[in-house]
């Protein structure tokens, strides 16, 4: 029951990762904190220990920008995302800065205008920006990812995505960023069918177990 | 309630809750987020906020507020700590209570202002110049940053000294979910009657304006306040009777987390952000069999040397894993006996990560064994 | 002799005998500060004298009121500190030319822009007299300090220029020669609601009348009259070694505390945050 919520501990219990590290990249301005943080906050509503950090300075508001977010059964004592589980990537310069972080075991989630050599791990290429400009929000880029990085991995609870949305966006924007994960949800849950189907990657198959 | 936050929101939010009403600072990375949540926090509070010309302004301005009966407060980052340490001297020297946040970057210099660091621990101790009694605390968590901007306060309220608490880069841009806990807040005492009353004499304080005509110095004075720059025998009693109530309660003032050190033979001493690496470095090591043990400090100064002491009587070896280059191995060093103390320290705006702290702890047991 | 009060009210008997030498002017000064305190029936529990580091900031041990002695350059900081947590006091800094206009300049100049209702008194000797007599910033070219023997070739500061292009409200220089007009002057500083500095033209017979041959105490008070002159009577050019005295601004702008306080009120209506 991927939608219910305050369960992420015994939900992830079933399963047999404690932690999951999480890496959202993007341009700057594309809103990688902004999703980073309303994941940890999905996630703390769901009942799991999250440690959020991102680009800081400089580095933040020029080039290429990063969210890292770990989200755990237990109390998290290492704060760092080393080689992400998740990596999201929005944009080819983010690709280019944090793409050689990703391992074996990691899943990527990458815009289709991503190009260059694949990473290590699987991949799954999906039209990120694409879908937001189509479904009229073109800002809402960030929020797709996130859509499709749930319907792949269930980390947090749908509805605790919703509610950390409506938490932090503005009402005027808020039924754009809406729709915005709704479309990504649906993205995630057709890339999924088509391009991880029989893949038996383990990051994926565990994240979605229970 | 859980809330995600950041460790500089969490420290303001301390700052808050333990009644501070007065801030004055200067923005540096990266602490600066302090500073905006108190611009924000105190107004609505009644409390007063002011952006100072520069670091040197800022600390001299929260002393002045605090001779009014202000709780007062600034926070910085490794080079304005540094242009502040000769005021810092002067509130250890007039007894005036007050909160110093330090964000540590890398340094020396302007280094790496956006990345973690451990470099200031000697200079939250001896940054200034003489002798002085020092409360130096840190912090490994979000809600430590809270709980410990806390303690700041109450420590600075109950013993008249200015306390230092120390962040990191990394831990102050980063959230966790915290549940605000609800703390006692302690505030200076006053005296009972000012009949008689000297304000150097005790821990008791009286403000600028609460009816006496006080005397402020940061030469050597007596216990009514007056100078006695010339008479050497006054300056070291005055210090030796500050540095007394320190030693007196130091079991109060020293604050430590302890993990597995009662069969630990290999024993990690590690403060801040980098006692997260160490904690799952044990956790890590006690999976592989390897009796290792942590103590986390969450009190720098004054220094846990006796606990230290006793740790290292019963353990073998003591791995000291810290974001500069051996400054509390030293410490360390200084109270563990013969007891042998393997130093891991970097200084390239990186945390230690618990692989690298595993991997030194073999390599300080490998050489343990040989030596035997 | 004409009988005034008795001012030894206002005076700290338990730090005297005070530290400055014999012809030193900061006493003047100081007597003056009494006579203004008198006048004004100052609140002395409510008083806060803040010193920097020098001779002229040692004036808060000798005054009856609270008396804070702090760091070199550093009073207009710490009287920041006090003036905008305890707005109800009345809070005097004393500081002497190094003091405010070398080390502390930032402070100085920062306090003017703020406008906060803070009096400071610079007692001017142009040198530096607690550590031995070298070179001030307000040392005029071509005199000599321990130093500067050959004579100063620096450019020195004029407090009163620099106080009002940063925007002080109250401006006004006087010298210990003409001791009759400080405490009106101080008086008017202490009463302005927002940031008042007098400077004061004092004689350090110690180290700058020896090393400049200009003579004792007495002497000179008499270089004091003859390189100073009413700001009506001089002009710019004639400035260069001289020094126009007289009030050079009183005006009224919003305060620096009384803006905060409404600030305050601001917030606590829209109660955010």
């Amino acid at each position: 029951m991927p939608d219910e919520r305050g369960d992420g501990s015994a939900r992830w219990r079933k399963g047999q990762r404690e932690a999951v590290g999480v890496r959202i990249a993007g341009r700057g301005g594309q809103g990688v904190m902004l999703s980073g943080y309303l994941l940890a906050l999905a996630g703390m509503a769901d009942a799991l220990h999250v440690v959020q950090t991102q680009s800081y300075g400089p580095e933040a508001r020029l080039g290429a920008a990063k969210s890292d977010v770990i989200l755990s059964r237990d109390e998290v004592a290492y704060p760092e995302v080393s080689s992400p589980d998740i990596f999201l990537c929005l944009s080819q310069d983010a690709y280019s800065a944090y793409g050689t972080g990703v391992s074996e075991s990691s899943l990527s989630i990458l815009d289709s205008r991503v190009e260059g050599a694949p990473g290590a791990g699987s991949a799954i290429v999906v039209p990120l920006a694409a879908t937001a400009r189509d479904g009229g929000a073109p800002f809402a880029t960030n929020i797709v990812g996130l859509g499709v990085l749930v319907a792949i991995t269930a980390l947090t609870s749908e509805r605790s995505i919703r509610e950390a949305l409506t938490a932090r966006i503005k009402p005027d924007s808020l039924p754009a960023n809406l729709r915005a994960f709704d479309a990504g949800l649906a993205l995630g849950a057709k890339a999924a069918a088509d391009q991880l189907a029989g893949n038996g990657r383990p990051v994926f198959g565990r994240l979605r177990a229970g | 309630m859980q809330q995600l936050m950041m460790g500089n929101e969490a420290c303001a939010l301390g700052a808050a809750a333990a009644g501070c009403n007065f801030f004055a600072g200067y923005p540096i990375s990266p602490s600066s987020e302090i500073m905006e949540w108190m611009s924000r926090l105190l107004p609505v509070r009644g409390g007063v906020f002011v952006q100072m010309e520069d670091e040197i302004a800022s600390i001299g301005a929260v002393i002045g507020a605090s001779w009014t009966g202000a709780k007062a407060m600034t926070a910085t980052s490794g080079p304005g700590f540094t242009l502040m340490q000769e005021n810092i001297g002067y509130a250890s020297m007039t007894e005036t209570p007050c909160v110093i946040i330090d964000a540590q970057r890398v340094g020396p210099s302007t280094g790496m202002p956006t990345m973690p660091a451990q470099g200031d621990v000697i200079q939250a101790r001896y940054g200034s110049h003489g002798d002085r009694a020092a409360i130096v605390l840190t912090a490994s968590t979000v809600l430590d940053t809270y709980t410990m901007t806390v303690e700041a306060f109450n420590l600075s309220e109950r013993y008249r000294q200015p306390v230092v608490l120390l962040l990191d880069a990394m831990l102050c841009h980063m959230r966790e979910n915290v549940t605000v806990p609800d703390l006692e807040v302690i505030d200076r005492a006053r005296p009972a009657s000012l009949d008689g009353f000297e304000p150097f004499a005790g821990e008791e304080f009286l403000a600028f304006g609460d009816g006496a005509r006080l005397i402020v110095t940061g030469l050597t004075h007596d216990e009514a306040g007056y100078q006695r720059a010339s008479n050497g025998d006054t300056g070291e009693r005055m210090m030796r009777r500050v540095l007394h109530r320190l030693e007196r309660d130091a079991e109060v003032i020293t604050h430590t987390r302890q993990e597995s050190l009662e069969d630990a033979t290999l024993v990690l001493i590690a403060y801040g952000i980098t006692a997260r690496a160490a904690r799952s470095a044990v956790h890590k090591l006690r999976a592989e069999g390897v009796s290792a043990g942590l103590l986390e400090l969450l009190t720098l100064w004054p220094f846990p040397e006796r606990l230290i002491a006793s740790v290292a009587q019963r353990a073998q070896t003591l791995l000291v894993p810290e974001l500069n280059l051996g400054q509390v191995e030293l410490l360390v060093r200084a109270a563990a006996g013969g007891t042998p103390v393997v130093a891991l320290g970097r200084m390239d705006g990186s945390l230690l990560k618990p692989e690298e702290i595993v991997a030194k702890a073999h390599e300080a047991l490998t050489n343990a064994e040989a030596t035997i | 002799m004409k009988s005034g009060p008795d001012l030894r009210q206002y005076l700290r008997q338990e730090s005297m005998p005070n530290v400055w030498c014999p012809g030193c002017g900061h006493g003047s000064v100081m007597a003056a500060l009494t006579r203004a305190f008198d006048n004004l029936q100052l609140d002395l529990d409510q008083t806060v004298v803040v010193g920097g580091i020098g001779c002229a900031s040692r004036m808060p041990f000798f005054l009856n009121t609270n008396g804070m002695h702090t760091t070199h350059g550093r009073a207009l900081a710490f009287a920041t500190g006090v003036k905008l947590a305890s707005p109800d006091l009345n809070v005097i800094t004393v500081m002497g030319d190094g003091d405010a206009l070398s080390i502390g300049g930032n402070h100085l100049i920062h306090a003017c822009r703020r406008n906060i209702d803070l009096t400071a008194l610079i007692l001017n000797n142009g040198i530096y007299g607690m550590t031995g007599g070298q070179l001030a910033p307000t040392t005029p070219q071509g005199f000599r300090s321990t130093t500067s023997s050959l004579g100063s070739i620096e450019v020195p500061f004029d407090a009163v220029d620099l106080a009002l292009a940063a925007g002080a409200t109250y401006v006004a220089r006087t010298t210990t020669f003409d001791f009759e007009e400080i405490p009106a002057l101080i008086e008017t500083a202490i009463k302005h609601p927002g940031f008042a500095l007098v400077e004061i033209l004092s004689q350090c017979p110690t180290y700058f009348g020896r090393l400049n041959r200009l003579g004792d105490g007495r002497a000179l008070l008499d270089y004091e009259r003859d390189s100073t002159a009413p700001q009506e009577e001089i002009t710019r050019e004639q400035l260069v070694g001289r020094f126009s005295v007289g009030v050079f601004r009183e005006e009224i702008r919003p305060e620096y505390t009384r803006r905060y306080a409404a600030l305050l009120e601001r917030a606590r209506r829209d109660g955010n945050a």
